[in-house]
């Protein structure tokens, strides 16, 4: 496709223009219980036009014929002078024009579907072995090629690889039941699979739910706890990320995923103990969340959402920066060719501090270690939120004592991170897939961080 | 037009055992306003070949784009097929020759005009019901299918709407619907500005909303938030998801997993709402089939092969490789909510709830935040608007405390969480109630 040509149209008939296209190639293979499923494959591109005249318009379409391209071009500058005027200001950003490719040590094309297949069989027999009878396995590799052009003279091409792999585990003894779910992700090649040791890193993990059936509850009551990087990296995901998005503090997201406990004057106050840093940073190499460049064609860059316990910064697209006089952060992302820009987390995590996980087990005279969650939830301000624990142990004394079965953080996010007073070494991140926008789009993130002490916490 | 039969039997030529082909040709147009602002208008184009190739018990699905160099592309596919292992759990597309019903989509749903108009519409009508903020999402979507396999040609046209609405009161405090037809005429019954007024009016009545209390509590559910518990359960009632273990259906078949007064289908064959289907994914005719008849488990929902392996009959809902439910309904009672819930001694009457998750989706153990109008109930009055609160229980146990479900029926279908249903009020007794520390 001649993006130029199409560029030019938007240039003359509007006050700004975008036009992407995004090349996808993925390839999936899924294990149930011993069996490969199937393949799924597909290499599929698009092209979407976003225009800004009156409002914004967003038309896509993914068809090659060129009658069809230059009709929805067309279509979207007519829809962007609608009569309902917006006032949207974007923010002023450099032109940039660039030319890259993510490195694959092992490169896709290379690892062959004989050697996936072994990979999925070996790890699914191996968990067979453990008895545990209840298995689903799927990795996935996808090249995207990403082209984008704007009416201000940025035009960068792309090419991201990456690797998924989930695993979805469960175990049963006399109608007693434990689930284990973990994704791992990396922008990257098939090094992946020795990078991440995915296949011990699956079979210890899932071994652990033999152990965890036979754990008992403890009587509720006040307690300290610590949680482990699981843990630490889903409630910065949850209750920093989120309500950090500028289009859900504005009320964008309102109908669906709903709003944010944090206003747009929020910034400065304090949302928990001067320990507490909380960090988007979508410049990490070979993380799942990375990005160059963002959606909009704005530089990347790490930022301190919360910083020593106070709000700091939002997540930003250029139509937020815009609105707050600012530079847009690099925020803005899109799930697929024909979805429209939003504004997105990449790699959430918690900063890492200066104690060791012993030091901190040492000082607790009762409480729990939780190291990773089950369910979760949390309400769509991101202030009320669950967390119950699947390995979690007894602290007695400053040691670690027998494990405790489904242990309960339901708790508010100005409590949680008010109640930290510890934060180790340590850092770790898991993957994901964060879901928000209508229609719903899931994009690739890493979530993570240390082990963190919270102290006095209600434990169901 | 794409010629799927052609496909089909070029793939067979090539050696591909089964085949099926879909084209899907969707135009799909979309307004989202916020702050009682339209934010964006937005049109999705797509045209669409879905590829489903089989050859000696393997699998391969894949998705193309350009129908010129098909040829080299099946070779490449069925090469793969060939270093794939078998697949014992594989038992083919379904061989039977269908017929079809006779579905004429509706004409006059077709050129409605432009979204805004029904944008302002919502606005407006949740405004004059004394709200300050509205928020929403319109879809309009037409879809044309033209799908063979070995066995079957089917085509159909669809064409159908989607709205939600959530509007906020001086105090900030929410009320949200959301609804689904394919029948212009509710347009003019439940169009965007009575969903509105519902949200509006919803946000009314929660006025300051009180932190809410933990403990047991009778629940009235408003479609909507039942939709949620429907949609997450009855995708664990598909054969596939039920075959892993990992699903609280699992080994259940002719067992009690409700109350007497549960009658739940599937039924795609409801016209009007935007869940109809003619045909399934495999060119099956759909029909409406009993997932749960006063309270037992009665079928899964399978496609051919998931049927063979459980020596049963397609209950045409595939999903090639994981069969899924259509459009959910719910058999309604013979009281009205408003009766209900002016028999309810003490207990809560919920909106909407999100973000259900199961620690424990073989026995069933979850929890889910209510939100968009939680009302605290006394001698059957709404005393008090709620927040702050969720539903931590068990769906099996949820489902067995059914007391009561109300005459009227809803469409409901909402973002991610609500797969469109029709469904009544439902009553369920003694449900756990947390909140946070």
């Amino acid at each position: 496709m001649d993006i130029e040509k199409y560029l030019s149209n938007l240039e003359k008939e509007s006050r700004y223009g975008e036009i992407r296209i995004m090349k996808t190639k993925i390839n999936s293979l899924t294990y149930k219980n011993g069996i490969l499923v199937g393949i799924e494959t597909s290499d599929v591109e698009g092209i979407a036009i976003r225009v800004l005249n009156n409002n914004f318009s967003f038309v896509t379409t993914n068809s090659i014929h060129e009658s069809d391209i230059k009709r929805a071009v067309e279509r979207a500058i007519r829809i962007s002078k609608m009569k309902e005027k917006r006032n949207v200001l974007l923010s002023h950003e450099k032109s940039i024009k660039d030319d890259y490719r993510v490195d694959e040590k092992k490169k896709i094309e290379d690892f062959q579907l004989e050697e996936k297949i072994s990979l999925l069989s070996d790890i699914d027999k191996k968990l067979m072995e453990n008895n545990l009878q209840m298995r689903i396995l799927n990795i996935k590799d996808k090249i995207q090629e990403i082209e984008f052009a704007n009416t201000e003279g940025t035009m960068i091409h792309g090419i991201i690889p990456n690797i998924y792999y989930f695993y979805y585990v469960g175990a049963l003894e006399n109608g007693n039941f434990e689930q284990v779910s973990r994704e791992y992700g990396m922008t990257g090649g098939y090094e992946f699979v020795n990078e991440m040791n995915i296949m011990d890193r699956t079979v210890d993990e899932s071994k652990k739910l033999l152990k965890i059936l036979k754990a008992k509850k403890i009587p509720e009551g006040k307690m300290d706890v610590i949680v482990g990087p699981e843990v630490s990296g889903i409630v910065a995901h949850e209750s920093s990320g989120h309500p950090m998005e500028a289009d859900r503090v504005s009320g964008r997201e309102g109908a669906q995923a709903g709003e944010s406990f944090v206003k747009f004057d929020s910034l400065g106050k304090r949302v928990g103990s001067d320990v507490v840093n909380v960090i988007d940073d979508p410049t990490i190499e070979k993380s799942f969340g990375y990005m160059k460049y963002d959606f909009e064609g704005v530089k990347t860059r790490k930022k301190y959402l919360y910083k020593n316990g106070i709000i700091n910064e939002f997540l930003l697209n250029r139509e937020y920066a815009g609105m707050l006089g600012l530079e847009s952060n690099g925020s803005a992302r899109s799930s697929s060719w024909n979805l429209e820009p939003i504004i997105r987390m990449s790699n959430t995590y918690i900063e890492p501090g200066n104690y060791s996980l012993e030091e901190m087990i040492k000082d607790v005279k009762y409480g729990i270690l939780m190291n990773s969650f089950t369910e979760w939830n949390i309400d769509d301000i991101r202030y009320n939120e669950k967390y119950v624990g699947r390995e979690a142990y007894l602290i007695e004394n400053g040691e670690i004592k027998d494990p405790v079965r489904r242990p309960v953080i339901e708790t508010t996010t100005t409590k949680f991170y008010s109640s930290v007073d510890a934060v180790s070494k340590d850092l770790e991140f898991f993957a994901g897939t964060c879901g928000k926008g209508d229609p719903m789009q899931g994009v690739d993130v890493w979530m993570g961080g240390p082990y963190v002490r919270l102290r006095d916490m209600y434990i169901r | 037009m794409i010629d799927t039969e052609d496909i089909v039997n070029m793939s067979l030529k090539k050696g591909a055992d089964e085949v099926v082909v879909s084209y899907v040709e969707s135009d799909t147009k979309q307004i989202k306003f916020s702050n009682n602002k339209i934010d964006i208008e937005m049109n999705y184009l797509t045209k669409n070949i879905y590829l489903f190739l089989t050859k000696g018990k393997k699998v391969l699905f894949t998705e193309i784009q350009k129908e010129n160099d098909l040829s080299s592309k099946l070779d490449k596919l069925l090469k793969i097929l060939d270093r794939m292992p078998v697949n014992d759990d594989y038992n083919g597309i379904n061989p039977k020759k269908q017929t079809y019903a006779e579905h004429q989509y509706d004409g006059n749903l077709e050129n409605i005009g432009d979204l805004s108009y029904f944008a302002k519409l919502a606005i407006d009508g949740a405004m004059e019901r004394g709200v300050t903020r509205v928020s929403g999402i319109i879809y309009h979507t037409t879809t044309d299918i033209l799908l063979s396999t070995n066995y079957n040609t089917a085509a159909d046209r669809n064409i159908s709407m989607n709205y939600s609405v959530r509007a906020f009161n001086e105090f900030g405090y929410p009320g949200q619907m959301a609804f689904h037809t394919s029948d212009h005429r509710d347009l003019s019954t439940r169009g965007p500005d009575s969903i509105a007024q519902d949200a509006a009016d919803f946000a009314m009545l929660v006025g300051e909303a009180k932190s809410g209390n933990s403990g047991n509590f009778d629940v009235l559910f408003h479609p909507l938030c039942f939709g949620s518990l429907v949609s997450y359960s009855i995708y664990m009632a598909n054969a596939f998801i039920a075959d892993t273990g990992m699903s609280i259906f699992a080994d259940k078949l002719g067992q009690k997993v409700g109350s007497e007064k549960m009658t739940l289908f599937d039924d795609p064959t409801y016209t009007g709402g935007a869940g109809f289907r003619l045909f399934d994914d495999e060119a099956s005719r759909t029909r409406k089939t009993t997932v749960i008849e006063k309270g037992i488990l009665k079928n899964y929902l399978h496609n051919h092969s998931t049927a063979r392996k459980y020596n049963t009959e397609t209950t045409g809902n595939a999903g090639l490789v994981v069969p899924k439910a259509f459009q959910p309904v719910m058999e309604n009672g013979e009281r009205s909510y408003a009766d209900i819930l002016s028999d309810m001694k003490k207990g809560l009457f919920i909106v909407n709830t999100w973000y259900t998750r199961f620690q424990d989706v073989r026995n069933g153990d979850f929890s889910t935040i209510p939100r968009d109008g939680i009302f605290y109930i006394e001698n059957g009055e709404i005393v008090e608007g709620w927040n702050g609160i969720r539903i931590s229980d068990n769906m099996l146990r949820i489902f067995s405390n059914i007391e009561e479900v109300s005459s009227e029926t809803e469409k409901v279908a909402w973002w991610d969480e609500v797969i469109p249903s029709i469904l009544p009020y439902v009553l369920v007794k003694d449900v756990k109630i947390t909140k946070s520390y």
